[in-house]
């Protein structure tokens, strides 16, 4: 399953900047990657660790701006086409569990 | 919430913490992974390297990081240590076991492993289970009869007719990497639930650490032999590293315990956790084991 995370957040006073390095430092921690600018993705095992993940981020929005998130199946997430650019290795498919390097 | 994830890192990678992330690179890519997804780490190439962070990490989170030797068999793992508040009243605990205690558990250790390999037999379409499920309700507490031994020989006849354990078969060499990938897991469930691994029920041996590891394995070899008969390795020495990465997932197959599924990583922790409470409340009944049940491979949507 991958949570994707969508976000716009205002910059213009050192506040909001603040607000945003903080937003973005928790997902990079939470172990999202980044799809595209403003656009984060974290694959997530099961129904549980979602909802757990989902939690956190509820936890850590910043107070100004729009965040929104969408839940997908790892199907449906490796349906995505895509039309110009690179995929990440984090992007690839991982119902299998396992990972080599 | 344990891992869910396994590595197996078979390039010169270097190993780093970022982000509080596990970091993985090399000269021509690089993959970032969130530590608490992950469940084991294999290190399978002689080049790897692992910065100390990682390992602080990894301990501390109770992930198991295995190396492995010339052979690509994994002789080391990295065990949690002093984790867990509980340890001084455990330890005190294991050491004050009454015999008939550790009996009573090594009986229903195997049991549950001579029902396991009889559903294998049944999963392979092989005869016999129905024997061996003869055996099993036969066993005595501490198997003082040594029916383990007697449907182990008998086990190896239906299993495989003309195989010999001992031999050096590239299948004989598939079973002992799996039994190694799963002891390790018992292993490190075991060490990360404050349990002393030394202090065994049935393996009793003076030099060796893990005899608690090598007790509780026992049940999960029938998972092992289902991997390895109902796909043999095909080559005829050395493990291919695809073989090698097949018998890790043996890792994710699907158990039950108390009719509740489990994959096999995290059934280790549930066996170790309710050996921990048995432990303490002196009450062999206590402990879970797990049973064979489809040999499906859980998988994640």
């Amino acid at each position: 399953m991958r949570l994707i995370v969508f976000f716009d957040l205002p910059v213009k006073t050192r506040r909001d900047k603040r607000h945003y390095a903080e937003f973005r430092r928790f997902l990079l921690r939470d172990g999202y990657y980044p799809i595209q600018f403003s656009v984060y993705g974290r694959a997530c095992g099961g129904l549980d660790r979602t909802e757990m993940h989902l939690a956190r981020l509820k936890a850590h929005l910043p107070p100004k701006g729009s965040v929104r998130c969408m839940v997908v199946t790892e199907k449906q997430y490796a349906s995505i086409e895509v039309l110009l650019g690179q995929q990440k290795p984090e992007e690839k498919q991982c119902a299998y569990e396992q990972l080599t390097f | 919430m344990a891992g869910w994830r396994t590595l197996i890192v078979t390039s010169d990678a270097r190993l780093v913490v970022r982000d509080g992330n596990l970091h993985l690179e090399r000269d021509d890519r690089q993959l970032t992974l969130p530590i608490e997804d992950i469940d084991t780490i294999l290190i399978e190439s002689p080049q790897g390297s692992v910065s100390v962070p990682v390992l602080s990490e990894l301990a501390t989170r109770g992930i198991a990081l295995l190396v492995v030797d010339r052979k690509h068999t994994p002789c080391g793992v990295l065990l949690p240590y002093a984790q867990n508040p509980r340890i001084p009243p455990l330890l005190q605990a294991q050491i004050d076991l009454t015999e008939p205690f550790k009996k009573r558990v090594w009986q229903r250790i195997v049991q549950q492993k001579i029902r396991n390999a009889a559903r294998c037999l049944d999963e392979l379409g092989r005869p016999g289970s129905e024997k061996l499920r003869q055996i099993a309700a036969t066993v005595k507490s501490g198997d003082s009869t040594g029916r383990e031994a007697y449907a182990a020989r008998e086990y190896f006849k239906f299993l495989g007719p003309g195989f010999k354990r001992r031999s050096e078969s590239s299948t004989s060499a598939a079973l002992d990497y799996g039994y190694a990938v799963v002891r390790a897991a018992v292993a490190r469930s075991l060490a990360s639930t404050g349990l002393q691994c030394a202090l065994g029920v049935g393996h009793r041996g003076a030099a060796n650490p893990f005899n608690l590891a090598d007790d509780f394995v026992e049940v999960f070899r029938p998972f092992v032999d289902l991997m390895v008969f109902s796909q043999p390795p095909q080559t005829e020495r050395e493990l291919t590293s695809e073989y090698r990465s097949y018998l890790l997932s043996t890792l994710r197959l699907e158990c039950s315990i108390y009719g509740n599924a489990y994959c096999i990583s995290t059934a280790a922790q549930e066996v170790a956790e309710s050996y921990a409470r048995a432990v303490l409340a002196r009450d062999h009944r206590k402990v879970s084991l797990p049973e064979l049940v489809g040999g499906e491979v859980r998988r994640y949507e």
